[in-house]
């Protein structure tokens, strides 16, 4: 895995070592770098870029195939990971970094996760969908947004409210 | 044929990703309670009435073979805390003391949001290794 994760990560970052490979792996990985390089224009905090990259490929070291989860999940959509790269890339500096997971949809997972009555969830799809869902306290918020030129109000105000400097 | 558990009855989602608790704040992570992609259930076990070593030989037995992953930990639910958020416990005991949580909303993010409001109420046990 630690291999796989580093291979994603290189790709990512622009070293590609794997253009003749023909595991499924690798479709995935390269298919997952030409999605990424498509969007490096949009990555404006550079200097988070690589962490963001790594965490997020990390992420979907164990996701590259169907079934990962035992329990069917589908496999990680390279298309669901440039659109988080560019999500990402669009956050204000003052929002934390999310935990980065891959779901059983194949979708990339941002949760801000700081209590289990302090959390924002948001799924960024394939097909450019946000799902997100929040609990503070007793509070619930929950819907879907289209995302194509900048991030919705409401999912940034599910994500800013459980972040809000008074919560901290 | 199917059957409704008790709501007095708990059961037990066997977690195998690292990332679905947090130990050190004893925490289940929603994403461990998500239904699965392909049936939109959560697959768990009826554990009232086991001691702590019949638990854990449930998912020895019954899902390690299927994951190919030792089990890290279990999230232990409430019946009763399952069917306040309009979600059912169906047994089908297949394999013995099987179970599913089925009525998630088919709506994606409400079910995101039952999730999250099921984690909360979720305690989390971690499995000794050794």
């Amino acid at each position: 895995m630690t291999l796989i994760a580093d291979r994603l990560t290189r790709t990512a970052v622009g070293f590609n070592p794997l253009d003749r490979a023909v595991s499924p792996d690798a479709r995935v990985l390269r298919r997952v770098s030409q999605a990424a390089a498509g969007d490096n224009n949009s990555i404006t905090i550079a200097h988070q870029r690589d962490e963001v990259v790594r965490a997020l490929l990390l992420a979907l070291g164990e996701a590259v195939e169907e079934n990962w989860d035992g329990y069917g999940a589908a496999a990680v959509n390279p298309r669901a990971v440039s659109l988080a790269l560019r999500f990402l890339s669009m956050l204000p500096p003052e929002i934390s970094m999310p935990e980065i997971a891959v779901d059983s949809y194949g979708d990339i997972a941002l949760d801000w996760d700081y209590a289990p009555r302090r959390i924002t969830s948001v799924r960024i799809s394939a097909d450019g969908t946000l799902y997100y869902a929040s609990l503070l306290g007793h509070s619930t918020m929950h819907g879907s947004e289209v995302f194509s030129e900048m991030i919705p109000r409401s999912v940034m105000g599910a994500i800013k409210r459980v972040v809000a400097p008074s919560y901290r | 044929m199917h059957q409704a558990t008790d709501e007095t009855d708990g059961v037990s989602r066997f977690i195998f990703d690292r990332k679905h608790f947090a130990p050190e704040n004893h925490r289940v992570k929603p994403r461990a309670l998500e239904p699965g992609h392909a049936d939109n259930m959560t697959s768990v076990y009826r554990t009232g009435g086991l001691q702590e070593g019949d638990i854990w030989q449930l998912s020895i037995a019954y899902v390690e073979p299927d994951r190919g992953k030792p089990t890290l930990a279990r999230a232990d639910l409430r019946v009763s805390a399952i069917t306040r958020l309009n979600l059912r416990v169906i047994a089908d005991n297949t394999p013995p003391r099987h179970a599913n949580i089925a009525d998630w909303p088919t709506d994606r993010s409400e079910a995101m949001l039952r999730a999250i409001q099921l984690a909360a109420t979720a305690i989390l046990v971690v499995r000794l290794s050794g």
